[in-house]
């Protein structure tokens, strides 16, 4: 039995109702979906429209989860079938230019200046990447999802995974050269 | 992250900014968000109540919600799941709790007390008459979990 305040322990509640606790799994899971999201669709208002879907189908259904993934797998799986959607719905792909202001960090002003140079590096070459290897990539590096949850999330196998985060990797690598 | 490939630190540091970084469109979209799954109505299915004046019909998810209430009140149980199953004319037929019994309390009491709870919120929701008729009450006992976690 979970303790008071973990996924496990919030999903329970959730599930027999209790909308407060379902409060607190947007709350802990809101930013990683939306921070993958955005890497996905380039788009702040479809970026939002996916988890708010993302959100309301785990609502609705969370009397189906059978706690043998995780929660956060569960909800970034939800998550992924979402933006697949997106993409049918909209081939287009708008391309916005990361600002400093974009992402908000703890950083002093001359740390906070390199590491958002840094990461709009990484937001220009994830956009290069091809989507599967793009989603591989955010699971594994900056999610922290194994490879058997990013196989689950993507509908794909282990190792293929592997593959595709082998080839990321080496052309992530490649493009942020400079700032090795 | 392969410990051969000359690429790992730069990376690893990439992904580290970007998990520490907050989207500000999330901090904008957050409220939206939450209002919009809150506001959406769980699929449930319609139970009869009665009162003293007419019948009328509440939805099974308050039900479980108030029956999740008195159940967890008590120190003995935590509540996992309950199931609410109607008739045909949407007349409460029965419901089945799935609980976390409190070690080392008995499971034989727990079981009882779990009804004992379970017809009172039913009583609460659905008026005295509703369960004046004989209500089948499954225990499902699934778990157990120390007293020191509650």
């Amino acid at each position: 039995m979970s303790d008071e305040g973990s996924d496990a322990e919030l999903v329970r509640l959730a599930r027999l109702g209790n909308r407060r606790a379902f409060e607190g799994l947007v709350t802990r899971h809101g930013p990683a979906l939306y921070r993958y999201g955005k890497r996905m669709v380039h788009d702040d208002g479809a970026t939002q429209d996916c988890v708010q879907e993302t959100f309301i189908t785990a609502w609705t259904s969370i009397e189906h989860f059978r706690e043998e993934s995780s929660v956060k797998t569960w909800l970034f799986g939800i998550m992924a079938n979402k933006v697949r959607r997106e993409f049918r719905r909209s081939a287009r792909q708008v391309v916005v230019p990361v600002q400093e202001t974009d992402l908000v960090t703890d950083l002093g002003p001359a740390s906070r200046a390199q590491a958002a140079g840094l990461l709009q590096a990484l937001e220009r070459a994830l956009r290069t990447l091809p989507t599967d290897q793009r989603a591989c990539w955010i699971l594994r590096e900056v999610e922290g999802l194994t490879y058997q949850q990013i196989a689950e999330v993507q509908a794909i196998t282990a190792g293929s995974v592997r593959g595709k985060l082998s080839r990321a990797r080496e052309s992530l690598g490649r493009k942020l050269e400079d700032w090795r | 992250m392969s410990e051969q490939s000359p690429y790992d630190a730069v990376l690893r540091e990439a992904a580290d900014h970007l998990r520490e970084a907050t989207d500000t469109g999330w901090q904008r979209a957050q409220q939206a968000v939450m209002r919009s799954v809150l506001t959406t109505l769980k699929p449930s299915q319609p139970v009869r109540g009665h009162s003293e004046v007419a019948p009328y019909l509440i939805s099974s998810a308050v039900v479980i919600g108030l029956l999740r209430e008195y159940l967890d009140a008590t120190r003995e149980l935590r509540t996992m799941r309950v199931a609410v199953a109607t008739d045909d004319e949407q007349d409460l037929a029965g419901i089945t709790l799935v609980v976390s019994v409190t070690f080392p309390r008995s499971v034989t009491r727990t079981a009882q007390v779990a009804r004992e709870r379970a017809l009172a919120a039913l009583s609460a929701a659905l008026g005295e008459r509703a369960v004046a008729v004989p209500i089948e009450i499954d225990v499902i006992v699934a778990d157990v979990h120390p007293e020191a976690s509650l």
